[in-house]
């Protein structure tokens, strides 16, 4: 819990498990919309304003339909705190 | 209160067991705590489907709706898991819910739903009155054809489906076309749009369970501007900022649960430091802070908000640990005071513990324990409720007072979607009981009891005024109920019609107040007897004597008509055992052939008469237009 990069990473793993409905360790940082069933289009807008809410971060609505792993979505949030 | 984490892993464990009503207090609190989509994942992963919420009731809801509902609707299930409702909730397709009501061959009705949310704005349903035209354009064309759309479809989907039907009011544009010229329009953008409000709140006052649910209302109360997020409506169609999601799924959750039978029925309200500023015991009577101004004292707030419920048909009660002498002077007597004893249909002054008191009020009001909400400033005392009567509601309180009154007019459960006459006088009606039961109590003797409660009775034929009274009368008195004969308002207008049919209601008074028209009297002649067909006494009065002043006013208006005898008859039902002695404690004889206490009983007027007793005073119609 030391890196704030894995601390990050960690807490966005937790989100998405709650918004999947799927237990956190079956995630990882490399989980997309083809390794996870639960990952459609509906639960996509819902893990973005889940990020949003549980981050106090406002993701641009262009920016949504790239973050299509756990990965890019970790370093969207770092990049929109860094901003 | 606990932090989310480890109310998660609290809930984690409740979940697995039988009983639900643990899980559900954790629920509400993690809710309260976090109220975000990822716990509204958390809750239907965890409880859903759980041993825990095996239980709990199953509500459908199918949302019609103009634009994307996705993310709102985890929020809604969220609501319902935190009050320990189970909501499976479908969206309809986008912006097809017109189809949707108009085909019955839709998902709609084949999911076969429990409830059902129309959900547009008004940029969907009347885009040129959201956007406006400049000048002098009338609107009055769009408003006739949207408020017959909505007449349509509402009227179309009632036919088709008996489930409640919630339809977003429309909500203003921040910023109408013509600027500020448009407010002095009687028929411009913003006129308008209240026009079509104002016909859709006619529209749905006329369907059986149609409800206006107020987005209008409620964007205005946030502000349209922090509501809305245009480049998410660019995007994906999703009007509303994610701040706001949770304000929308929140509103609806309101308006399901109170489709829902009654959850909360009574507020259990502790009193130093919730009803008033300081501590009775120590403070002394005049001690305590209530305040001048409603505008700046929190404890009046918070009176006013408790009011608000008690007028809602919401019970009020008291569990405090003060010696009653402190705590009944303030609430009898100082002067800024807006709660008075009258307003309290149960009181638990006392040095018992709160769970105790609570259980008592729940045994007193014959509710179940599950109905009470538990309001105390004390968080200790709150944990101690939720560990020890898991099955009560608690209400979260702030730290600061001034958010009391708030919190209580948030909470979810005290809403309703209707309310009737009966709603709105049944807790004073329950705490004028609790003053008779004092008083009964104290009294040396029964006598003496009757004489103290000051009754006086109002017995008038029935009126057109009176007959939904009256026919409702003969549809819910089981108990003190000789004949259980059930009639309709028609039924009982064609009695009072005909020349040899007497109808009388009757008006209950006492010291404590009006009990209104809890009786009713119907006979018809039979040869030289008057033959009672009905008589009822409501369960409300019963055991203070009401029946005899019935009994001897009806002989003495039987008598002055010239009949000479009055004829009861008892049809035994499996409830109506408290009225089975009624004709033979008054005299009347059993007629040979009959089975008593069953079968027809008959009282010589020639020989006999009924008094009325006299602790009661009756007031009768100076003379019977009919009984000639």
């Amino acid at each position: 819990m030391t890196n704030p990069s894995s601390d990050l990473t960690a807490r966005v793993i937790s989100v998405a498990a709650d918004v999947f409905g799927v237990p956190a360790d079956t995630l990882s940082a490399a989980s997309t919309p083809e390794t996870v069933e639960a990952w459609d289009s509906i639960s996509h807008l819902n893990l973005m304003l889940s990020v949003e809410q549980s981050f106090s971060a406002a993701i641009p609505p262009e920016r949504m339909p790239e973050l299509t792993s756990l990965e890019k979505l970790v370093a969207e949030i770092r990049r929109l705190q860094g901003a | 209160m606990p932090a989310p984490d480890e109310l998660r892993d609290r809930l984690a464990a409740a979940a697995q067991e039988a009983d639900g009503a643990i899980a559900r207090g954790l629920a509400s609190q993690l809710w309260q705590a976090a109220p975000a989509l990822a716990t509204a994942g958390f809750l239907a992963k965890t409880l859903i489907g759980s041993p825990a919420a095996a239980q709990w009731p199953l509500r459908r809801v199918f949302v019609l709706r103009s634009f994307t509902v996705e993310p709102l609707l985890p929020l809604v299930v969220a609501e319902g898991l935190a009050a320990g409702v189970v909501f499976e909730v479908t969206a309809g397709d986008f912006n097809t819910y017109a189809q949707e009501i108009l085909d019955p061959q839709s998902r709609l009705y084949a999911s076969s739903p429990d409830f059902v949310i129309l959900a547009v704005q008004t940029r969907d349903v009347a885009p040129d009155l959201a956007t406006g035209e400049p000048g002098l354009q009338s609107y009055a064309d769009t408003v006739d054809r949207v408020s017959s759309e909505f007449s349509t479809l509402v009227r179309t989907f009632r036919d088709r489906t008996t489930a409640p039907l919630l339809i977003h009011s429309l909500d203003l544009p921040s910023r109408p076309a013509g600027g500020i010229f448009d407010a002095q329009r009687p028929d411009g953008q913003i006129a308008s749009i209240h026009e079509l409000n104002r016909r859709l709140l006619s529209l749905v006052a006329n369907v059986t369970d149609a409800y206006v649910l107020d987005y209008g209302g409620l964007v205005a109360r946030h502000g349209s501007d922090a509501w809305h997020d245009p480049r998410m409506w660019t995007a994906s169609r999703l009007p509303l900022k994610t701040a706001h999601l949770g304000t929308l799924a929140g509103e609806w959750a309101r308006s399901l649960l109170a489709l829902c039978p009654p959850m909360a029925k009574v507020v259990v309200c502790d009193l130093d430091n919730t009803l008033w500023g300081g501590v009775v015991g120590e403070d002394g009577p005049d001690g305590i802070t209530v305040g001048d101004s409603e505008e700046t004292s929190p404890w009046l707030q918070i009176q006013r908000a408790l009011l608000d419920l008690y007028h809602r048909g919401i019970l009020l009660a008291i569990s405090s640990k003060n010696n009653p002498d402190d705590a009944l002077a303030v609430l009898e007597r100082h002067p800024q005071m807006l709660l008075r004893p009258q307003h309290f249909a149960a009181m638990r002054i006392s040095w018992d513990t709160k769970p105790q008191s609570l259980s008592d009020i729940a045994a007193e009001l014959n509710v179940g324990r599950d109905t009470l909400v538990f309001l105390d400033d004390n968080p200790v005392e709150r944990e101690y409720v939720r560990q020890a009567v898991p099955d009560a509601r608690v209400i979260e309180l702030p730290a600061d007072p001034a958010r009391y009154a708030a919190a209580i007019r948030e909470f979810p459960l005290f809403e309703r979607l209707r309310l009737t006459g009966e709603d709105r006088d049944r807790a004073a009606m329950y705490a004028q009981q609790r003053q008779r039961a004092e008083l009964e109590k104290s009294a040396t003797s029964v006598e003496d009891y009757y004489r103290s409660l000051q009754m006086s009775l109002t017995i008038a034929p029935v009126t057109p005024d009176t007959l939904a009274r009256a026919s409702q009368l003969t549809q819910k008195t089981n108990q003190f109920n000789m004949t259980t004969r059930r009639y309709s308002e028609a039924e009982i207008a064609a009695f009072i019609a005909a020349p040899d049919w007497h109808a009388f209601a009757v008006q209950v008074r006492d010291r404590f107040g009006d009990n209104g028209i809890v009786g009713l009297m119907m006979a018809s002649h039979d040869g030289d007897a008057w033959r009672i067909d009905t008589f009822l006494l409501s369960c409300r009065v019963i055991g203070r004597t009401v029946e005899t002043a019935m009994l001897a006013w009806l002989g003495e208006k039987a008598r002055e008509a010239g009949a000479t005898a009055l004829i009861g008859e008892f049809i035994p039902t499996k409830k109506n055992a408290p009225a089975a002695g009624v004709y033979a404690a008054h005299g009347f004889q059993a007629i040979p052939g009959s089975a008593p206490p069953a079968g027809v009983w008959s009282h010589d007027l020639r020989a006999d008469t009924i008094r009325i007793p006299e602790w009661i005073d009756v007031i009768g119609p100076p003379t019977l237009a009919s009984a000639t």
